[in-house]
């Protein structure tokens, strides 16, 4: 047993550490690391490489501060225009369309890297952009970037086949690739393509050095060197990658700008200044969702994401910061969506392709409010249309009649359905990509939506990424749940492309969706340029599918995003993130380390 | 011994070209089309084909029957089933599928910061509930024993994702006793190892105290109590000897698993460990990686096989290996 004066100094010890370690003082090392003009963020995806070949979304977020591309989007200005980067001008078409002449500009060269001659990086040639096309084509590549210029280069489909040969010539011409000299590069189409520019605007098709890839070989792609305004300093694999300012980078000026209200935000503060603003771009790979947000609010990140864990502390009903999170200096953004979700009807079941009503039943009776309230924190919005926000333009249209949640019209249209059948439908069924507990409980809320309308549809959940159309046949299912598109550029033939008939043999339109009349409006809009009766087409063709139904939206994503007051020049850009928004921030280091001396 | 050793290792051979068999047999088995898989959603059918020439995977599955009839014998084995073997023999695993990284490669950077966390926590654990196990066994009954086991029993109900979660807000975030995540050092570690230790000690503690428990009603610790030896005496020179047989079944046992690390711990404390390569290439059909997992699983389980049997023989005179 202790004495009474053992268990008092045992106590006061006790209390003594507490007090010790309640009292945080600033680490040394934060401070510094605060005090540098370095952005921090973090990636939450592992990276296996960083290449154009075979980018993805976490490597795109880093790698867009190192590549350049032909064109870019303006960053102020709405809508998204494409305005040059490595060119010097939009491309020169002619020839009905089928040839673009691109000029680029001569004042561009490779970051310095030990690939080179004496480690000094030599000027951008127009070969170079042929290198990168062709390794995307190669064959041995296995590119999952090739689909995007598959089937639209003369000459370029036949060398993708020849690549696979074993003693295949790398460098056998092409004959709609070519570059005329060092500054003038030259497509020649099979068909015209009036998104070539947009294409040319996406990391895929950065410019490579042939001599990267020669001295690295594989490891190519831990070794990224670009024209960009950041080059790769050190990268430490599931670890940390930091890009510093590229001295021998062309320069570019802050925009001079954007739309109404960006100067009222201070965006234009900086117009024609010489960008990049910030020395370094430091990223942590941090996976988890915890140790992330806790980063953040202890300053140690400069911007984040909203976690769903999280998102009732930072956004309000109102979608506006809530006061805890402005009180630390906390500004919230969103971005508008380029991705939109559906559910898919295959559309080779005869069931669903002969029976309009049925198609009108399921979409009324999906409850898109209780999905978003449920699994999204309300954070959505519900859909108008099958076009993403981003690429809609400006205004709020209404949802198209087929596509509201409406319990009483699902039941109507259920009966009509019935009618039309001649008789009770049969149970119908959903194939559901993704087998985790969070899909289960997504398919038990479906099961009920459809249940309450008199609909019954049973789910079989199959992996994630399976080659859906094919899965759907084969397990006789009527239904795919988790479709969706994801704008890759500022142009809705993208996603149009997805309901053409012919493209059912390529895998493209998972839906089986044929419609001759659509079709006939696809193959007019896709070899028009950005004009009016386009956009007219567009329309058109939006309301025969919102009309048919192939595919039901249910969701159009908003990306909430927030950043600490100390990082200046954030403008949200549906095509750039937040990562890749660098070279036009600004750091205000100093009200950087009083946050954090004052936490 | 020797002699045990080798018969043993021989006797191993078919069992691990089992595992073998059997990984390739099912993999193929499953109704998945790997190739789809890696191109992902969205991806066209050209993709997908070059895909599979790419990683072999339009090669037959056990013979070319075809190609030998056209090129030769020779032709017979190129087939995916003896791209398979080959490779495990020569440990030539080549690329993971998904992230394309070099298996051997992202296994070795990855054994070293797991090893950094896994092996503290292990011989901490060891060595706290053995002592903790001698203690309460010693205490058998009484108020000590009785709070123990059910702290144990709370321990093991508990997840380790809520003491980390837990551990991490408050003693790194809020208290800022130790950083909140990275691995820059040996004060990364600290916080992670002690929550390892701390979610692993109610399990093992109950474990250690039943063993204990029953070496103690043999008749040799009687008899050393009626010698007068004290009672710690008894426990550390008669007890804890005696019960390490099953401490050592499960000690060495675990010890070659340990390069594999903890896939919550690195996780949610960003240690770039090698914990992740199997739960990740299991969820991403990555036959590369699981291949080679299995393969090197499969091989240490024998290895540790092994060495617990002559652990016991080196450990209890009366053992004998034959």
């Amino acid at each position: 047993m202790l004495s009474s004066d053992l268990r008092r100094a045992l106590l006061r010890a006790l209390l003594a550490v507490c007090a010790i370690g309640c009292t945080r003082k600033v680490d040394p090392e934060r401070l510094a690391a605060a005090s540098a003009n370095t952005r921090y963020g973090v990636f939450q995806d592992r990276m296996s490489g960083i290449d154009p070949l075979d980018i993805g979304a976490a490597a795109a977020a880093v790698g867009i501060n190192v590549f350049e591309t032909l064109y870019q989007y303006h960053y102020l200005r709405r809508p998204y225009v494409l305005v040059p980067m490595l060119a010097r001008a939009l491309p020169e078409i002619s020839d009905g369309g089928l040839t673009y002449v691109i000029r680029l500009r001569d004042d561009v060269v490779f970051a310095d890297d030990p690939a080179f001659p004496g480690g000094k990086g030599r000027p951008l040639v127009a070969a170079d952009f042929v290198f990168a096309l062709k390794r995307l084509a190669d064959a041995q590549n296995a590119s999952p970037h090739w689909a995007l210029i598959n089937g639209r280069i003369a000459g370029l489909d036949a060398w993708h086949a020849a690549s696979m040969a074993p003693d295949f010539d790398f460098d056998a011409p092409v004959e709609g690739l070519i570059a005329v000299d060092a500054h003038t590069l030259r497509f020649q189409l099979v068909k015209p393509w009036p998104q070539l520019p947009h294409v040319l605007a996406m990391l895929p098709t950065a410019p490579v050095a042939r001599e990267v890839v020669q001295h690295y070989g594989d490891a190519a792609r831990l070794h990224p060197v670009g024209t960009g305004p950041y080059r790769l300093a050190s990268w430490k694999q599931d670890v940390d990658i930091t890009l510093t300012r590229n001295p021998t980078w062309r320069g570019e000026p802050y925009p001079s700008e954007g739309e109404p209200g960006d100067r009222e935000k201070g965006l234009l503060a900086d117009a024609g200044r010489p960008m990049p603003f910030i020395d370094a771009l430091h990223f942590d790979f941090v996976q988890a969702g915890q140790p992330s947000w806790l980063l953040f609010l202890d300053g140690a990140l400069d911007y984040h994401g909203t976690p769903g864990q999280n998102f009732d502390q930072i956004v309000g009903p109102d979608r506006h910061l809530t006061p805890q999170m402005t009180q630390q200096g906390i500004e919230l953004y969103l971005f508008e969506s380029s991705f939109s979700r559906f559910v898919g009807l295959n559309m080779a079941d005869p069931l669903i392709a002969g029976n309009k009503p049925l198609r009108r039943a399921i979409s009324h009776a999906l409850d898109r409010r209780e999905f978003n309230e449920v699994f999204l924190s309300g954070r959505n919005d519900q859909p108008v249309g099958l076009i993403p926000p981003a690429l809609r333009g400006a205004g709020q249209p209404k949802p198209h009649p087929n596509i509201t949640s409406d319990l009483e019209a699902a039941k109507r249209a259920l009966a009509e359905a019935v009618a039309q059948n001649g008789g009770p439908l049969p149970r119908l069924k959903m194939i559901y990509g993704g087998q985790g507990g969070v899909q289960r409980q997504v398919g038990q809320l479906l099961v009920r939506n459809f249940a309450a309308a008199g609909l019954d549809v049973t789910i079989e959940y199959v992996d994630e990424g399976v080659a859906y159309r094919r899965v759907a046949a084969e397990r006789k299912a009527q239904l795919i749940f988790g479709m969706g598109h994801h704008a890759a550029y500022p142009d809705a033939i993208d996603l149009f492309k997805r309901f053409y008939g012919p493209n059912i043999e390529t895998e493209v339109n998972v839906f089986s969706y044929r419609n001759p009349a659509f079709d006939a409006l696809y193959e007019q809009a896709a070899v028009l340029p950005d004009t009016p009766a386009r956009a007219a087409l567009y329309q058109r063709m939006e309301a025969m599918l919102l009309d048919d139904l192939p595919a039901i939206p249910y969701t159009e994503y908003n990306h909430f995003f927030v950043i600490h007051d100390w990082l200046d020049n954030c403008k949200p850009h549906a095509f750039y993130g937040p990562s890749g928004m660098a070279k036009y921030q600004r750091l205000d280091i100093a009200r950087r380390v009083a946050a954090l001396r004052a936490r | 011994m020797l002699a045990y050793a080798v018969r043993r290792l021989l006797q191993a051979v078919p069992t691990v070209f089992g595992v073998l068999l059997l990984t390739f047999v099912l993999f193929r088995l499953l109704p998945t089309d790997i190739a789809e898989k890696l191109a992902g959603e969205g991806a066209s059918a050209q993709t997908i084909a070059d895909l599979r020439w790419a990683f072999g995977l339009d090669k037959p599955l056990f013979f070319d029957l075809d190609g030998a009839s056209r090129e030769g014998i020779a032709k017979l084995f190129d087939s995916q089933f003896f791209d398979h073997f080959q490779r495990m023999l020569t440990f030539d695993f080549g690329r993971s599928w998904s992230t394309r990284r070099d298996v051997w490669g992202s296994l070795l950077d990855g054994i070293g910061p797991s090893l950094a966390l896994t092996v503290p926590i292990f011989f901490l654990t060891l060595t706290t509930a053995i002592g903790l196990s001698l203690f309460t066994a010693s205490r058998r009954g009484s108020r000590i024993d009785s709070s123990l086991v059910i702290a144990c029993v709370i321990g093991m109900n508990v997840p380790l994702l809520s003491f980390i979660i837990i551990g991490q807000y408050v003693f790194a975030w809020r208290l800022g006793w130790f950083p909140v995540h990275g691995f820059h050092g040996p004060g990364s570690v600290i916080l992670p190892v002690l929550i390892g230790v701390t979610a692993g000690l109610g399990g093992e503690v109950r474990f250690y105290r039943t063993v204990m428990l029953e070496e103690m009603h043999q008749d040799y610790v009687r008899t050393a109590r009626a010698k007068g030896l004290s009672g710690a005496r008894v426990l550390l020179a008669h007890v804890l000897p005696n019960a390490l047989l099953p401490v050592a079944t499960r000690v060495v046992l675990a010890l070659p698993f340990l390069v594999f690390g903890s896939l919550l711990l690195e996780r949610f404390f960003g240690i770039p460990g090698a914990g992740h390569l199997m739960v990740e290439a299991v969820t991403a059909r990555d036959y590369a990686v699981v291949n080679a997992m299995t393969w090197l699983i499969a091989l240490l389980f024998v290895f540790g096989n092994l060495l617990t049997d002559l652990c016991y023989a080196w450990l209890d005179p009366r053992v004998t290996l034959k």
